[in-house]
């Protein structure tokens, strides 16, 4: 049983190894790695899975042919590192596990991991070697990829660490440059900022649009205005008073500010003056940059260069001073070397040019005549150890202008030894006080015959009065002719006291003030009285001249002019025209007293206004130029014409002229004078002549026209006098006949009335009486007429000439009813007033216009010529009327309404009656 | 009009004073056979004439309201009218005087006073009337 057991345990462990054999070799078949097994001592292979041929690409019977096979495929290069690796496996130590490259028979290389161990058996002992090798060439590749990349990257981050370093380094050094330029900035800025506020130079800086953002105290200085001020103005405004140096106005587009900015470029030294609002010029320099910046414009830099200017020109003035001074003098320096027998010339002039001469040479240009002296000037100065000065001639530097005048002082220089080593000289160009010595000499003598010619006597005297010198005048020596040479004599010998004593009062005036004195005085010679001009003038302080003329004839002239003046004057002053004088534009020179009185102006008011325009009516103005134009021209025979003139209150007045035209001395025109006669009353009272004579003629010719007419047809038997025609021209001629008596006597009585030749046979009348007469004799014309005609007789008397009353009376009753229109009332009445009788005859006829009514007492005035005439009227009867009622010394007037009546009235004085009694 | 029947001439006589407008009319008749036709003012002068179309007129100067020298400005303006001669008649004689008739187009000028015969004969000679 035990051993059945144990067979049967036997039996089972062997099922269960085969059965566990069977599962490995199936595991091992398909096993992706390789499984090997060998002997210990590698003499056999026991097994080797079929992935070896996989992997190793070798068959596995090879293998198991050649045991070995498997080590010689590993790769030369591992075999050795494996055997020291495989060393602890071999010493029973520990498992293998190794890596190592095989070589295939294709020779590609594939890495291998393996891990090799032994097998033990039950009692501990090893049995077999047996080992797994995997296929890591894929692991193995993309390690070294890795290895290469982890390479890589360590090379990467050593050169980026090695890179930050460096940039870490710079940084540092960037920072610390960064710091230390901080620093200068700041310094800088500093140092800008006190040169910007300490510097004398202007500076402003604008932006683009030309204003301001900061100007230097300096600026305020130099511009004369404040920041604050500055900051108003933009760099163009108009505020800004900049000139050029010339001193006229600078345009805002040449400012050196505007310039750089639209240039856009630096702009030097522009020199100009900025007027400063106190008025002062402060002259500067101005140099401008534009600025490259986004806010800004131009910087203006301005220098103060009022004072060098000053200098400069006060330089140039002192410049030009020397210069004149030297150039004026003509003056030459020069240096004769006795050694070389050499000159030297320095001129002192600007333009000219040092040179050299031989003496000689030098001395061929001087004048012939003046060689010698000039020559033997040098030789004796410098024998004598002295000096000389000599005038001579030398030819002009341009050979053209002939010879010059030189003046040549010159000294003697000497060596050591005291020999004579140089002479120096200076030569001045004295043509021209040459010159002017002949000119004055030839004027002196000039002068001397001048005087000597014109007829004044001239005398040089002394402060008291001594003769020094005198110009003999053939006339006025004269006087003193009693004494052949005055000279020496005094003025108390020579002429009569009076004269002298007057003439030495002159002197001393005229020697104190140095102002010439001038007086007449008159003197007996021999029978003549001779008028004298004393003309006394300082010569010096201790002599004066006295220039005597006879100014006898002038005198006369002068006197005769005087009186013909005055007598004009009191002419033009009295003369009862007018006086007009006018230059040749028509401006008042002057206007007599006549004519200022006429036009009512005061002299003042007129001299010098326009004749034209003030004094002459408008409507005539150019007839009135033309006429002064004419004969300006002197084209018009006009001398004659007549215009009227303005006066002040507006008045005209008509003035015949006589005119002529007005000449100077020269004989030149310088205008018209005009005489002037007043002729507007004669003017008015022809006019009212020619229209009296007219209407006279009229009311003479019209009845004179019917009669002829009509007697010349009876007296040429054109017409039968008995025929009907026959009859109307008789009675046309008769009624011709009664009309002409009719105006004759009115004339006639009128004139006998005006001329006083008409007595007028005054007695007490009753006036009731006078009136009644009046009325009947009016009774049947307004019976005739249909007019009812109504007369209030009143008791009264009066002192008149009855019968002329009554005239007047019928007179005016006749006009109201002839002018009436039938059915109307005429009415007389009269009233006692204080001192008159007052008469009124009414109508309610058509009136008279009011413009009328102050003529129809005037001959021939009617109102209406044909109604008067129509109604057996002449013309003259208010005219007769009026000239009765004046005789009276009482009054007579019309008042009158348009087309309802009118009322003549008339006064008959009492006091008239009662003062005769 | 008939060719070779002469109508008789018509004058018109404008003056304010009846007994000249009827001398004339009397003296132009009975010397010329010439019809006379009368008024007494312009106005009616110048309404005569528009009616009557006379074949001259004579004309008063110095008259009442319209004047002679008014009355043929009216005339001389008028376009019916302009043609007819106007003879002045004028006792205006003076040479002043008639100087102011110098500008005006009238036919001629006659000075009163006249005869009857040297009227007409002046008419005629003024007017070219045969």
């Amino acid at each position: 049983m035990a051993l059945k057991k144990a067979c049967d345990q036997k039996s089972l462990r062997e099922a269960t190894l085969r059965e566990r054999a069977i599962q490995f070799h199936q595991l091992a078949e398909h096993f992706n790695e390789v499984f090997y097994l060998y002997t210990l001592d590698y003499s056999q292979l026991l097994y080797i899975n079929p992935a070896y041929e996989t992997v190793w690409q070798r068959s596995c019977q090879s293998l198991y042919a050649h045991p070995l096979e498997f080590v010689e495929s590993i790769h030369p290069d591992d075999r050795d590192r494996i055997e020291i690796e495989m060393q602890p496996l071999i010493e029973g130590v520990s498992d293998f596990r190794g890596e190592y490259r095989i070589i295939r028979p294709d020779g590609s290389e594939r890495w291998i991991y393996d891990r090799t161990f032994y097998i033990y058996d039950e009692a501990g002992n090893p049995t077999q070697v047996a080992g797994i090798a995997t296929d890591i060439t894929d692991r193995k590749q993309a390690e070294l990829a890795l290895q290469q990349l982890n390479t890589e990257l360590e090379q990467r981050v050593i050169e980026r660490t090695a890179e930050l370093t460096q940039v870490n380094a710079r940084l540092h050094q960037e920072l610390g440059e960064r710091e230390r330029t901080q620093q200068a900035l700041k310094a800088s800025q500093h140092k800008y900022q006190t040169l910007f506020n300490i510097l004398p130079i202007g500076i402003s800086i604008t932006d683009a649009q030309g204003r301001l953002i900061e100007a230097n105290p300096a600026s305020e200085r130099i511009l004369g205005l404040t920041y604050d001020e500055q900051v108003q103005r933009t760099y163009d405004a108009a505020d800004w008073h900049i000139i050029r140096m010339d001193g006229t106005l600078m345009p805002a587009e040449e400012y050196a500010s505007v310039r750089a900015l639209r240039e856009n470029c630096f702009i030097d030294d522009v020199e100009k003056g900025v007027v400063q609002p106190n008025g002062s010029i402060c002259w500067i320099s101005v140099s401008a940059a534009p600025i490259p910046l986004d806010d800004y414009g131009v910087v203006i830099a301005y220098v103060d260069i009022t004072d060098r200017k000053r200098a400069e020109a006060s330089l140039q003035a002192s410049e030009a001073r020397l210069r004149f001074a030297l150039e004026a003098s003509g003056a030459i320096a020069w240096e004769r070397n006795l050694q070389t027998d050499e000159l030297f010339f320095t001129a002192t002039t600007t333009e000219a040019i040092p040179f050299t001469l031989s003496y000689t040479d030098a001395l061929a240009q001087v004048h012939p005549d003046d060689r010698d002296r000039v020559h033997q000037a040098n030789q004796v100065a410098i024998a004598h150890q002295g000096s000389f000065q000599i005038e001579h001639r030398i030819a002009a530097s341009d050979h053209s202008s002939g010879w010059r005048w030189l003046q040549a002082n010159a000294r003697v220089l000497y060596d050591k030894q005291g020999n004579p080593d140089r002479l120096i000289g200076m030569s001045v160009d004295i043509t021209t006080l040459k010159q002017v010595e002949a000119a004055l000499q030839a004027s002196e003598a000039q002068t001397r015959a001048v005087l000597t010619a014109i007829p004044d006597l001239i005398v040089l005297i002394s402060r008291d009065g001594i003769y020094l010198d005198s110009i003999r005048s053939s006339s006025l020596m004269d006087l003193i002719s009693t004494h052949t040479n005055p000279i020496g004599k005094h003025i108390y010998e020579l002429l009569p006291r009076a004269i002298a004593e007057r003439e030495l009062q002159a002197i001393h005036q005229a020697l104190t003030t140095q102002e010439p004195q001038i007086y007449e005085q008159q003197v007996w010679i021999g029978e003549r009285l001779q008028y004298e001009e004393i003309r006394i003038v300082a010569c010096g302080d201790n002599t004066a001249l006295i220039i005597v003329r006879d100014i006898s004839d002038r005198k006369q002239a002068e006197l005769t002019l005087q009186e013909s003046n005055r007598r004009w004057q009191s002419l033009l002053d009295t003369i009862e025209l007018a006086v007009i004088e006018l230059d040749r534009h028509g401006t008042i020179e002057y206007a007599n007293p006549f004519l200022l009185n006429l036009m009512g102006y005061t002299q003042s008011e007129v001299i010098g206004q326009s004749w034209f325009d003030q004094f002459v009516p408008s409507y005539i103005k150019p007839e009135v130029i033309q006429v002064l134009s004419e004969m300006l021209a002197q084209t018009s025979t006009y001398v004659h014409h007549q215009n009227p003139i303005l006066t002040k209150s507006g008045e005209e007045r008509m003035i015949a002229w006589n005119n002529t035209l007005l000449k100077d001395t020269n004989g030149a025109l310088i205008g018209t004078i005009s005489i002037g006669e007043d002729i507007t009353d004669r003017d008015r009272l022809e006019q009212m002549k020619r229209e009296f004579v007219s209407v006279v003629s009229h009311e003479l010719r019209t009845p004179l026209t019917s009669m002829q007419a009509a007697l010349s047809l009876l007296a040429e038997r054109i017409v039968d006098p008995a025929s009907e025609d026959g009859q109307s021209v008789i009675q046309i001629a008769a009624e011709g006949v009664d009309r002409l008596v009719r105006l004759v006597n009115d004339i006639l009585d009128l004139e006998r009335l005006e001329s006083g030749k008409v007595r007028l046979e005054k007695q007490t009348c009753d006036i009731a009486q006078l009136m009644t007469r009046a009325s009947e004799e009016m009774h049947e014309l307004a019976k005739q007429a249909g007019i009812t005609l109504k007369v209030t007789p009143q008791t009264c008397s009066v002192y008149a000439d009855g019968d002329r009353i009554v005239q007047v009376l019928i007179n005016l009753l006749s006009n109201a009813i002839k002018f009436s229109s039938s059915g109307t009332v005429v009415q007389l009445t009269v009233a006692q007033h204080e001192k008159e009788l007052y008469f009124t005859v009414t109508d309610q006829g058509r009136g008279i216009p009011l413009d009328k009514l102050d003529y129809i007492f005037e001959r021939f005035h009617q109102i209406d010529a044909s109604d008067s005439r129509a109604k057996g009227g002449t013309g003259l009867g208010l005219a007769i009327c009026r000239s009765i009622v004046q005789q009276h010394g009482g009054r007579i007037w019309a008042e009158s309404v348009l087309g309802a009546g009118s009322a003549f009235h008339f006064t008959l004085p009492y006091a008239e009656r009662l003062s005769d009694g | 009009m008939l060719k070779g029947y002469p109508m008789v001439k018509r004058v018109l006589i404008i003056d304010d004073e009846p007994g000249i407008r009827k001398i004339v009319q009397i003296s132009l008749k009975a010397i010329a056979g010439w019809e006379v036709l009368q008024a007494a003012s312009g106005q009616e002068g110048i309404a005569i004439a528009q009616t009557q179309h006379p074949d001259a007129i004579l004309l008063d100067v110095m008259m009442p309201g319209l004047d002679g020298i008014a009355t043929f400005q009216q005339i001389h303006t008028n376009l019916a009218l302009q043609n007819i001669p106007v003879i002045l008649l004028t006792a205006k004689a003076q040479p002043n005087e008639q100087q102011q008739f110098a500008e005006l187009q009238i036919a001629g000028i006659i000075t009163k006073p006249f005869k009857a015969p040297d009227l007409v004969h002046q008419l005629r000679q003024i007017l070219e009337w045969d």
